[in-house]
């Protein structure tokens, strides 16, 4: 177990580190980078406007500018934002819960709605209802994320729920799969053929063969979540971290944007770690 | 104080006045402020010594109860109000204003507030002379000194809250980051209405941070939020359509306009280069673009055809012996023959055969500055030139205007937030970095543009302000003449403010909705 988590936390750090140099790569080669909307100021010195460009190309020379990160970062300092001149500890600290907040709302009803309606779909076999909840999921499988958003702003409905919306077609289409494959295994079948009612099957025979599926799919669904919900924030306005990313990346603002790359890659590769380990302890056991 | 005299009629006190920011501010030091987000946070907490009236543009007594200027504009001497106290309680004096000017013309701050005072080299002093008596001397006269303080937001020199103590009718009291900004009722707010009442009326201001334009309107439209300041034609005609209470305050002082890079070092052909230097080629372009239609359709009719630097609402400073480019498509032509172009079938074709055709790069997303590129495209094509629209994003787009020079011609509009031309130097001088169609001159590539550089030094240097205007009259009809920049509209102020918001007289000039912000009121209901 130590050995998993040694190997498990090793993976982590250089995933994070890559991902992030990777980041500040792109961002210093994307066309505009040594560029500041100050500089159209016209009331600012020539003295100013050579001051801004000093500045900006502090930042230019990557390998460097990764490396005083790391040193700073080992210190606790996340550096300051270019563009909102604040520090990046600040900004992520204001808008990381609310990102994570809406998250777990997204996640736990995406999660509740596929599960219910997969389980219903396959313990009732009702056509019907299998037909609403295909179609439901194929709707939102198909809607971008930024047009559901924009419809919820229009109803006033909160953007999470847009997510939620996002994330149950995965949910409910990976779970029907393999409740569908877990009820044609042999031992189900015959429990089924000895009588067993539809909740008892799928409580004792289905259950416990899907489960560590189940659990490897939440680590995923949190990228999938992260992945819908920073378009939302943006359209819908809410200060949350997928905002700040997009007012990151349009302003090429090299420090916000590696941290923001570190945080997202912490919580989708915890995610992931986690499911992982889950699954191998309840494997283990079952065993 | 007329307006003032009306207030209470209609007005309740009290309420919360809600309006949206496109971005949130990058500071709230009022000395350091470059953004529009915190300009307004300045302009709504910040008290000044002198406030430019939006309506009369005539430099009003606040802080300052009364000033002289001495020298031309060297040396300026105030008297100041007495009694006053910041936000926070503590007491204003002269200090204050002599540890503020000190601090904003700090050379290491790299600040436009204190750039603007920069007239030569050397080091200001503020000389306080009693509690409420302060003389400021800059090293040379400045050039439209009083409205100058109209920025400066004068900060404590004592107060432990610093930058955060203010002298305007709101303090900052509250900041949820990419949310909201609320800002309450100073107590300590020195002014007060005709009937003796203490001013703001309001009790607090919400500002949120909303980045969408169409959902501002809507948001307005549900009655979450009282103004909006610059409304776009369409949302504009939309609001109208629902009798949404907007307004079209008239033409404002902002600017569109085409220009052709001719930056002798840009990655250009030569024959392009040969082409864009011009004054035939430039003026012919200028003739064929309809810049009636462009106001017409584009901004469906809530603009006017630009006639030069200067809008007519700037009534002072515009030329008014200019008149507007006329459309003329036969006598582009004949300008175009002058350069040895010809027209061959529906091409236009230069001396050496070269076919015309050309790039038009601008910012994308703004619906308004895309649709007039594309108006453009279409009206050259009648006098045999092929242009090709490029969108790009804002820093791409910067980084080719001013690093890369890689661009043909660039469409872009300006904000004159000041009046002044001395605010115009960093566009008009040879030698500026924003001397976009060829900046960065270590000698003037042109006579003209020699004689502009002359003209702009005089009029920075006099005191006096109809040599000013004569020397900024003989400026703008050289860039009438020349025409580096093809100027294209002039677009309407249009604003929307809510029924329920009383008092509100919109302006031209920014803050368009709010610059009366302390007489604003709201009825009860809101």
């Amino acid at each position: 177990m130590l050995r998993f988590w040694g190997w498990a936390l090793l993976r982590l750090a250089a995933v994070m580190l890559m991902a992030s140099f990777a980041g500040a790569m792109l961002m210093r080669v994307a066309p505009g980078f040594s560029s500041d909307d100050q500089e159209l100021n016209s009331g600012l010195s020539a003295q100013s406007i050579q001051a801004i460009r000093t500045a900006h190309m502090a930042d230019a020379n990557v390998p460097r500018f990764y490396a005083q990160y790391l040193v700073s970062l080992v210190k606790g300092d996340l550096g300051t934002s270019r563009s909102l001149n604040q520090p990046v500890k600040d900004l992520l600290r204001e808008r990381l819960p609310v990102t994570l907040a809406n998250l777990a709302f997204a996640l736990a009803v995406g999660w509740l709605l596929g599960l219910v309606l997969a389980v219903a779909a396959q313990t009732w076999n009702v056509r019907a209802l299998t037909f609403l909840a295909n179609g439901l999921s194929g709707t939102f499988i198909s809607t971008p994320a930024a047009a559901l958003a924009l419809v919820f702003l229009l109803l006033r409905w909160p953007p999470a729920f847009a997510a939620a919306l996002l994330v149950f077609p995965k949910i409910y289409r990976y779970t029907q799969n393999l409740l569908q494959q877990s009820c044609e295994m042999p031992h189900v079948l015959t429990a089924r053929a000895k009588g067993a009612g539809p909740w008892r099957v799928m409580a004792w025979h289905v259950a416990p063969v899907a489960l560590p599926q189940l659990i490897a799919l939440v680590g995923v669904s949190v990228s999938i979540g992260i992945g819908v919900l920073l378009p939302i924030e943006v359209v819908s306005d809410v200060a949350g971290i997928g905002q700040l990313a997009w007012h990151a990346a349009q302003s090429r603002d090299l420090p916000l944007l590696v941290n923001l790359t570190m945080v997202v890659t912490f919580m989708t590769v915890c995610a992931t770690l986690i499911s992982d380990a889950a699954q191998r302890g309840f494997t283990r056991s079952n065993a | 104080m007329a307006l003032m005299g009306v207030v209470s009629v209609f007005a309740q006190d009290g309420g919360e006045l809600r309006f949206c920011l496109r971005s949130e501010p990058k500071t709230f030091n009022p000395l350091l402020v470059e953004d529009e987000a915190s300009e307004t946070i300045r302009y709504l907490t910040g008290g000044v010594l002198v406030r430019v009236n939006r309506v009369t543009l005539k430099a009003e007594p606040e802080l300052a109860a009364s000033w002289k200027v001495f020298e031309g504009g060297k040396r300026i001497r105030f008297k100041l109000r007495e009694g006053l106290k910041y936000s926070d309680g503590t007491p204003f004096s002269a200090a204050d204003v002599a540890y503020t000017m000190e601090q904003l013309m700090d050379p290491a701050l790299h600040s436009s507030t204190g750039d603007a005072f920069r007239s030569a080299e050397g080091k200001l002093v503020a000389q306080v002379i009693s509690l409420s008596v302060v003389e400021i001397s800059f090293p040379a006269p400045v050039a439209n000194l009083v409205n100058l303080f109209d920025t400066v937001a004068i900060l404590s020199a004592k107060s432990p809250q610093k930058e955060m103590a203010v002298l305007g009718p709101f303090y900052m009291a509250e900041r949820k980051a990419g949310s909201y900004l609320l800002l309450k009722r100073n107590p300590n707010y020195w002014k007060k209405d005709a009937a003796g009442k203490q001013l703001p009326y309001l009790d607090s201001v919400r500002i949120d941070i909303e980045q969408n334009p169409e959902i501002e309107a809507l948001r307005f439209q549900r009655g979450e939020v009282h103004l909006i300041n610059t409304v776009s034609p369409a949302i504009f005609e939309k609001l109208s359509a629902d009798n949404a209470s907007v307004r079209d305050a008239g033409a404002s002082t902002d600017t569109e306009q085409l220009w052709f890079n001719q930056v002798p070092g840009s990655p250009l052909p030569a024959y392009k280069k040969a082409w864009f230097t011009s004054t035939n080629f430039r003026r012919a372009v200028s003739e064929a673009i309809n810049r009636g239609d462009l106001a017409r359709i584009v901004y469906r009719g809530h603009a006017v055809p630009a006639i030069g630097i200067i809008s007519p609402s700037n009534k002072f400073w515009f030329n008014s012996g200019l008149k507007p480019h006329p459309y003329d498509t036969a006598s582009a032509l004949r300008r175009l023959q002058q350069d040895g172009f010809r027209l061959q079938g529906d091409t236009l074709r230069d001396r050496a055969g070269n076919a015309v055709e050309f790039s038009i790069v601008t910012n994308a997303g703004n619906r308004t500055r895309e649709s007039m590129a594309t108006m453009i495209q279409q009206d050259l094509r009648k006098i045999g030139i092929k242009v090709n629209v490029v969108t790009l994003d804002f820093n791409s787009l910067l980084e080719r205007m001013t690093q890369s020079y890689n661009y043909e011609a660039c469409l872009l509009g300006f904000q004159n937030a000041e009046l002044d031309p001395n605010s115009q130097m960093a566009v008009w001088l040879s030698s500026a970095d924003n001397h976009q169609w060829n900046p960065k001159q270590t000698s003037p590539a042109t006579a003209w543009e020699g004689e502009i550089d002359k003209l702009m030094r005089a009029q920075a240097a006099s005191g006096d302000e109809h040599k000013r205007k004569q020397y900024w009259d003989r400026v703008q009809q050289i860039a009438w003449e020349q025409e580096p920049f093809i100027y294209l509209i002039n677009k309407d102020a249009l604003v929307a403010i809510a029924p329920a918001v009383k008092n509100a007289a919109p302006s031209v000039f920014r803050p368009q909705t709010y610059w009366n912000v302390e007489t604003l009121a709201l009825t009860q209901a809101h």
